[in-house]
């Protein structure tokens, strides 16, 4: 190493003083940049994914004034089901409290339901409260959640598995394309107990319908006998809400 | 991530080398032997490699990498000017302390849903607490540290890592009677070791994690009261809590005893002035415990006001970073996770650093990835491997999303 006299050092030190205070404020601009243009990047991959983060939606088959049928929420993969804005799904329905129940996503499974203490719900008729173990009785695709007075329908989008009814284990591979039948279907006693419209591989040739676009036939609701479920309801009108108008009305806060 | 997305973040890396390789080269040029060179091109180096290997090794976000290297080298440059010894211990500390990060973040990824293991690291924190307060060493009036042979460490440091992990997990799960258990028995061993710094941290984390969880003001509200009111107490019935908030109201009236550390560290400050005194030169030495508590008011005292202003932005970023990742989290688990972590590291660098600069009465903490210490340097990496681990967690899942979207289009 060359040799630098004291006084050299110090003339030296004193001129790069400047020189590490712009590295440090270049550090510090240069991050924040990266930031800003991380989040611009994520953002307009969220844009393009307007789906991302939920496993499906829950249409409103029975709501109240302020929650019309046909509705759909947005179901993410984990939250709370209540009667406040605050929540993340977001139920004004009489009969659904404050916070009524929390729901998780499990891949292989379903959409897992616990209702907080005092609270009940029906998952296709079967009745859970606060101590009932909610993997016995997850929602499936196609499945109906009966909650205070609102009944919803949940459809999972297409990728995501579910374990068909009653069952512990994951459903096999078939059900992400399944055959007649596998689907998991809304427990309602016989009358009611109608095949869900059934996810079709393009390749399997007939028209592929996604799940978010499936009509709901009349005659596929649970029948007003069913237990657990209250009186009978009839959809407003067949048409969908679409998916852009849906986000400006129920989600705009 | 895409290698056109890396490669500014890269470049950050590569500014951030450049720092350092000026830095050591500077104070190369001062001691003149071959030996005070190899810093100078060592450093750089591992920065630059890291930033390039590990991301590829482990799915790790550049930007917190380059900012936690920006942290820790500042660190490892102003020991290098007092003490080269320490620089090389700390090193080491780093190094080991990225495999920390590496293993906390696999956890995350491995036994991201699993309570059990909640359960079996709050049991084992508890212990490692328990251990300095009947076996422990007493170091600057608190119990709280612990030899084992040649080996000496502080196991509040080590538990931070396992408060935030427990509190995460029982909250997300809405089990509110473990979590009070844990928190209330984390902070009943911090009182006996007279580790009253840890301690509020550990408070403030687990207060604001369980408004985080709750999302009740109430709750917060309450906290703050039973804080407040466990502050008073503690004003009236502990003559160091006292003498501590004396030494903030008037350091300069016992300047020669109590409140030396403080005036000390207000001198070297204000000698930095806005560009510093100028790297080697000056004084580090005359701060009281400038190697870990007072390391802020070298690293000002060196390279003066603005830049230590840039070291704070660096801290807002990487909290902003964090809280970004928490944002993003798909599950309430990794968002109470990544952000608890993010508390912890904020409001260690605020209570510190605050402290140092006469804004908040002095508690004994160390300066996440900066201050000397093995222990805390392994510890922040711990927390910063939670946040990476949820980071890797949401970009995986976002991936998932959009692998989904072209399956239903």
């Amino acid at each position: 190493m060359p040799y630098v006299s004291a006084e050299l050092y110090e003339v030296i030190s004193l001129a790069m003083r400047y020189v590490f205070a712009f590295f440090g404020v270049l550090i510090v601009l240069r991050a924040f940049r990266l930031m800003l243009a991380d989040r611009r990047a994520n953002r307009s991959r969220l844009r393009k994914l307007p789906d991302a983060g939920t496993v499906g939606e829950l249409m409103v088959l029975r709501g109240s004034s302020e929650l019309p049928e046909n509705t759909c929420l947005p179901v993410g993969r984990e939250g709370v089901l209540g009667s406040v804005r605050g929540c993340d799904l977001f139920v004004p329905c009489p009969g659904v409290r404050r916070s009524h129940l929390d729901f998780i996503w499990e891949d292989g499974r379903g959409l897992l339901l616990l209702p907080r203490r005092g609270c009940g719900a029906a998952v296709n008729g079967a009745v859970l409260d606060s101590r009932s173990d909610p993997r016995q009785f997850p929602l499936c695709h196609g499945g109906i959640l009966a909650v205070g007075d609102a009944v919803l329908r949940l459809h999972v989008f297409t990728g995501l598995q579910t374990a068909p009814q009653g069952t512990d284990n994951p459903m096999p591979e078939s059900v992400f394309f399944p055959e007649a039948g596998d689907v998991c279907q809304a427990a309602f006693p016989p009358a009611a107990a109608q095949p869900v419209p059934q996810v079709q591989h393009p390749a399997q040739g007939s028209p592929w319908v996604s799940p978010q676009e499936m009509p709901v036939p009349p005659e596929q609701l649970p029948s007003p006998s069913s237990p657990g479920i209250p009186e009978a309801y009839a959809p407003a009108s067949s048409g969908r809400v679409r998916r852009s108008d849906r986000w400006k009305e129920d989600w705009s806060e | 991530m895409s290698r056109k997305r890396a490669a500014p973040k890269r470049g950050l890396s590569g500014l951030v080398a450049l720092f350092f390789f000026l830095g050591f080269g500077l104070l190369a040029l001062k001691r003149g032997t071959l030996e005070s060179a190899v810093p100078a091109l060592a450093l750089p180096a591992v920065i630059l490699l890291a930033s390039w290997l590990l991301p590829l090794l482990f799915p790790l976000d550049r930007l917190l990498l380059s900012l936690v290297s920006f942290l820790s080298g500042l660190g490892i440059l102003v020991l290098y000017i007092t003490d080269p010894s320490l620089a090389l211990h700390q090193m080491a500390a780093c190094g080991v302390g990225l495999a920390a990060m590496l293993c906390s973040a696999s956890f995350v990824r491995l036994h991201s849903r699993r309570s059990g293991w909640a359960m079996i690291l709050g049991v084992l924190g508890l212990t490692l607490l328990c251990l300095p307060v009947l076996f422990g060493k007493e170091m600057y009036g608190a119990r709280n540290w612990l030899d084992i042979g040649a080996l000496s460490f502080q196991p509040s440091e080590i538990v931070k890592p396992v408060l935030v992990f427990c509190l995460a997990a029982w909250m997300s799960e809405r089990r509110i009677l473990p979590c009070l258990l844990f928190s209330a028995l984390c902070l009943l061993l911090l009182m006996l070791q007279k580790d009253l710094g840890t301690a509020l941290l550990y408070f403030a984390v687990a207060l604001l994690i369980w408004w985080m969880a709750s999302g009740s003001l109430s709750v917060l509200a309450a906290g703050l009261l039973g804080g407040g009111a466990a502050a008073v107490w503690g004003y009236h019935h502990f003559a160091h809590v006292r003498r501590r908030v004396e030494i903030w109201i008037d350091p300069w009236k016992d300047y020669q005893n109590a409140g030396y550390q403080l005036v000390q560290s207000l001198v070297a400050i204000a000698s930095g002035g806005l560009f510093g005194v100028g790297l080697g030169l000056g004084a580090p030495d005359s701060i009281p415990i400038h190697t870990s508590d007072f390391i802020f008011s070298a690293v000002c005292e060196q390279f003066g006001l603005i830049f230590g202003a840039c070291v704070l932005s660096v801290y807002a970023l990487l909290i902003w970073r964090s809280a970004s990742v928490a944002r993003a989290a798909r599950y309430r688990f990794h968002g109470l996770l990544a952000m608890g972590s993010a508390l912890f590291l904020g409001l260690q660098a605020f209570l510190i650093i605050g402290g140092v600069l006469k804004l908040i009465p002095l508690t004994g903490v160390t300066l996440p990835f900066v201050s000397y210490g093995g222990t805390s340097m392994v510890s922040s990496f711990c927390l910063l491997g939670l946040i990476q681990g949820v980071e890797s967690l949401n970009r995986e899942a976002l991936d998932g999303d959009a692998h989904l979207a072209m399956l239903g289009t």
